[in-house]
C-alpha cells in the first residue's frame, strides 16, 4: 500500500491562500486554532513560569494539587487529542442542521473529555494507592518509559489494526431535542473509548513523566502522523514509539 | 492483443466458455496456499472462513500472508474501478497460462475472458446467465455454484443510467461521481460512485448466493464475467466524452496494488499504467456491444459551492425486519416555522425546483440482503406505488462493512438517493406537510431468516 497517499491528499486538500479563513471559519479549523492557542499557552507557561510553578506545587494542598492536575490534563487533551477529531467533527457538521452544529460539537467534545477525565481519575486513584503503599514516586518516569516500550510491542499485536480502524467510527445522531444532545454525548464517549484504546499508553507515559512539554509535542506529532498519514496495518509507529522511549530515557 | 468478447454474442464454434470451464476446473484443484488457485484468487477479493461457501477451503496460508494479500478488494472509493481492472487482468492471465500449460491454447493471448453485457436491450437473452453456468446443475459443471437466484436479473437493475454522470470523483458525501470518492484504498468505504452502485452492486445482489457477498463472490465463476463488463463500462463511459475523464491526480495515478502472476511472482501494478486497457499486462480491447444509456434530465440546481443542508431525519436506529417498513423523518412544525432561513426549502414553493437527496447512514447487519425499493410519502394504505418510488438500495457488502476489522470500523454502509423530482412534486400537492415525511423500504425478494438489517438514520438533504 502506498503510504504517501494520505500525505498527498492532505497537502492537496489545503488551499494555502485560504488557510487563515479555514482556521477561523470552519469547525475543524477552529478546533485546530484552539489547540494551537493552548500549545502557545503551555509553551509560555513552561518557559516563563516554571520557577513559580515549582514553588506553587510545593505549597499547595491535596485538593489544589488535584485541581491543577485536572486543569493540566484538560489542556493536554485540547492540545493533543482534539486535533485528531477532524473526521468526527466533520461528521457532526454533516449530520446536524445548521442551527444546532456549534452546540452539538461542544456537547460532543464534552462527552469526549468526560471519558478521558475518568481515565485520569483512575490513574490518580492508582497513584494514591501507590502513595499509601509508600511506593517511591521516583520510579514513575521509568514506568513512563515502560509505557512507550509496551506500545512499541503492542503495535505488532493482531488486534492493533482493528483498534486503529475503529478510530474512524461514526454514529447516527438524532437531530432534535434532548435525543440529539444525548447522541452527541454518546458519540463523544464512543470516540473517547476508541481513542483511549489506541492512545492510553502514550498518554499514561506523559502523566508519569510529568507532562514534559517537549515530549508532549513529539507524542502529538506521532499521534497526528499515525492518525492522518499511516494505514491501519502499518508497523512504522513501533519505530517512532521506540525512539520516543529512548528520548524519554535521556530526558529523565 | 486479445479481445474480450460479449458472452451472448460469441461467434459460432467459439471456445471461450469451454476453455474458461477447463481453466476454472484446474484452478479448483489447486490448494488455497497457491496464488494461482481458484480459492486464493477469490480470497484476494474477500474471505471469511466461517462462511459456508468456504467450507472446503483446506489448508490456509499464514495469518500474516492472509492479512497482506487476502481481503484486498476496494469498494466505496475512487480506486474501485482500477483495482478491479488489475484484479481481473491478473486472473485472466493466470487462467490463460493454465490453458497454455494444459496444451489447450498456444499463447496467453489466445484466450480472453468474455464479458456479460446484461444491459443489451437488443438481445432478449442478455438478462439471463449463459447456460454453461447453469447446466448441468451440479459439481460436475465447474461454472455452476449453488444458491444462485433464478431468474437472475431484473432489467431496471442493469440500467446504464449512471453513465450519464460526468465527473469521475464524488462532489461530496451525497452527490456521487462516476468512479467514487477520494478515499484511501479500503475494502468498504462510504464513498462509492455511480458505476459501483448500478449496475455493479445490483447485479451482485440479483444473482445472489455467493455473488451477494464480497467475501464469497469471487468463488462464483460468473463474478469474473460480471466484472469484465464493469471494466468495459468504465471504458464506455470514457468514450462518451463530453467532459468525462479519469482523475488527473498524483494520489490516484501513483497508487500501487500488489497481485500475483501465473509464475507465483508478485506484480506491483500502478493505477496510471492501467488507465488504458491496451497497457494492462499484455493488453486487451473490448468487442463492440450494444450499451444503451437511458436519457436523464440534467438537474444542477444547487451551486457546487453551497453544500447541501440537512433538513429532516429519522430519530432512532431502525430494524428493517423481514417485510416492508415505514420510517418517519421528523422535524417539528414549530422548528420549521422558527428556522425559516435554513428550512425554507421544506415550504410549498411550486415555482422553485430543489435538489433533494435521501441519505441512509450506518446501515449495519448480517447475512445476504435483497435489494430494497424506496418510496417517499406512500399513501395511507401503506403499500408503495410507482409514483412514490424514488429508487432502490443495494446493500452489497453489508456483512463485511458491519464487522470491525483491520479494514474498517464496522460502522456499516452509507447510501444516497436523488429524490429531487419527486420532492418537487410532493411540495406542490395540497396536503403537503413537511413535518410528516415518511420513507418506506420494501424488500424486492424474500429476506432470508438469518438476515438482519438496521439503518442508523435516514436524512433528507436539500
Amino acid at each position: 500500500m502506498n503510504r504517501s497517499t494520505s500525505l498527498n491528499l492532505f497537502c492537496q486538500s489545503i488551499d494555502w491562500q485560504q488557510l487563515p479563513r479555514y482556521l477561523l471559519r470552519t469547525p475543524v479549523g477552529r478546533l485546530w486554532t484552539t489547540s494551537g492557542l493552548i500549545w502557545l499557552w503551555l509553551l509560555t507557561d513552561s518557559l516563563l513560569l516554571q520557577d513559580a510553578h515549582q514553588h506553587h506545587l510545593e505549597t499547595m494542598t491535596a485538593i489544589q494539587s488535584i485541581s491543577t492536575q485536572v486543569k493540566h490534563w484538560v489542556m493536554m487533551l485540547i492540545a493533543m487529542m482534539f486535533p485528531l477529531l477532524a473526521l468526527q467533527v466533520n461528521h457532526i457538521v454533516f449530520a446536524m442542521p445548521g442551527f444546532r452544529r456549534f452546540r452539538s460539537i461542544l456537547i460532543y467534545l464534552f462527552g469526549y473529555s468526560l471519558l478521558w477525565l475518568l481515565f485520569l481519575a483512575a490513574v490518580l486513584g492508582l497513584q494514591a494507592i501507590a502513595a499509601s503503599l509508600s511506593i517511591d514516586t521516583s520510579i514513575y518516569p521509568l514506568l513512563g518509559v515502560g509505557c512507550f516500550i509496551l506500545v512499541t510491542i503492542l503495535i505488532w499485536s493482531k488486534n492493533h489494526p482493528v483498534i486503529m480502524a475503529s478510530c474512524s467510527a461514526t454514529m447516527s445522531l438524532g437531530i432534535m431535542g434532548w435525543r440529539a444532545d444525548i447522541d452527541c454525548v454518546k458519540y463523544g464517549l464512543k470516540t473517547a473509548k476508541n481513542c483511549i484504546r489506541s492512545c492510553w499508553l502514550p498518554m499514561l507515559a506523559l502523566i508519569l513523566t510529568n507532562h514534559a512539554i517537549g515530549l508532549m509535542f513529539l507524542v502529538t506529532l506521532a499521534l497526528w502522523y499515525e492518525r492522518y498519514f499511516l494505514s491501519h496495518i502499518s508497523k512504522q509507529m513501533s519505530i517512532i514509539w521506540m525512539l520516543l522511549a529512548c528520548l524519554s530515557v535521556v530526558m529523565i | 492483443m486479445k479481445e474480450r468478447k460479449d458472452v451472448h454474442n460469441l461467434p459460432e464454434n467459439d471456445r471461450s466458455l469451454e476453455l474458461y470451464a477447463i481453466g476454472v476446473a484446474e484452478m479448483k484443484t489447486r490448494p488455497a496456499t497457491d496464488p494461482t488457485s481458484g480459492y486464493y484468487q477469490a480470497a484476494m477479493h474477500g474471505f471469511f472462513q466461517d462462511d459456508n461457501f468456504w467450507a472446503d477451503v483446506g489448508v490456509l496460508p499464514s495469518d500474516s500472508h492472509m492479512e497482506s494479500y487476502w481481503n484486498q478488494c476496494i469498494h466505496g472509493s475512487w480506486f474501485f474501478a482500477p483495482w478491479h481492472r488489475m484484479y481481473i487482468a491478473c486472473f485472466e492471465s493466470i487462467l490463460a497460462n493454465i490453458l497454455v500449460d494444459l496444451g489447450k491454447i498456444a499463447t496467453e493471448d489466445d484466450w480472453a475472458l468474455p464479458f456479460w453485457n446484461y444491459s443489451d436491450t437488443d438481445n432478449s437473452a442478455a438478462l439471463f446467465m449463459p447456460s454453461a453456468f447453469l447446466e448441468p446443475e451440479d459439481k460436475s459443471n465447474p461454472l455452476w455454484i449453488k444458491e444462485r437466484n433464478s431468474p437472475p436479473l431484473i432489467e431496471d437493475n442493469v440500467s446504464l443510467e449512471k453513465l450519464n454522470i460526468i465527473p469521475f470523483v464524488n462532489e461530496d458525501m451525497i452527490r456521487r461521481g462516476f468512479g467514487g470518492a477520494i478515499e484511501e484504498p479500503s475494502q468498504f468505504d462510504t464513498g462509492y460512485g455511480g458505476l459501483e452502485e448500478r449496475p455493479h452492486d445490483w447485479v451482485h445482489d440479483d444473482i445472489g448466493g455467493a455473488m451477494a457477498n464480497p467475501v464469497t463472490s469471487g468463488l462464483d465463476p460468473i463474478f469474473w464475467l460480471h466484472h469484465c463488463n464493469i471494466d468495459r463500462l468504465w471504458q464506455e463511459w470514457l468514450d462518451l466524452g463530453e467532459g468525462r475523464k479519469n482523475p488527473d491526480d498524483k494520489s490516484f495515478n501513483n497508487q500501487r496494488f500488489v497481485f500475483y502472476t501465473y509464475t507465483g511472482v508478485q506484480e506491483e501494478m500502478i493505477v496510471e499504467k492501467v488507465l488504458d486497457t491496451t497497457d494492462v499486462l499484455t493488453g486487451y480491447t473490448y468487442q463492440e456491444s450494444n450499451s444503451p444509456i437511458p436519457s436523464r434530465t440534467t438537474r444542477r440546481l444547487t451551486p457546487r459551492s453551497r453544500p447541501l443542508e440537512l433538513v429532516a431525519a429519522s430519530n432512532t436506529k431502525q430494524d428493517l425486519g423481514k417485510t416492508a417498513r415505514n420510517i418517519q423523518l421528523t422535524i417539528p412544525a414549530s422548528i420549521i416555522s422558527r428556522r425559516q432561513d435554513t428550512l425554507a426549502v421544506l415550504n410549498s414553493i411550486p415555482d422553485t425546483d430543489t435538489e433533494a437527496y435521501l441519505y441512509f447512514e450506518n446501515i449495519t447487519g448480517k447475512g445476504v440482503t435483497p435489494i430494497y425499493k424506496v418510496y417517499v410519502n406512500t399513501p395511507d394504505s401503506g403499500a408503495g406505488t410507482e409514483e412514490c418510488c424514488v429508487g432502490r438500495l443495494s446493500l452489497f457488502g453489508l456483512d463485511i462493512a458491519s464487522t470491525p476489522s483491520i479494514h474498517h470500523s464496522g460502522c456499516g454502509l452509507s447510501r444516497s438517493l436523488d429524490i429531487s423530482e419527486l420532492f418537487d412534486c410532493l411540495r406542490t400537492q395540497p396536503g403537503w406537510n413537511p413535518a410528516q415525511l415518511s420513507v418506506r423500504l420494501e424488500p424486492t425478494r424474500e429476506v432470508p431468516a438469518d438476515t438482519e438489517v438496521n439503518i442508523g438514520r435516514i436524512s433528507l438533504h436539500c
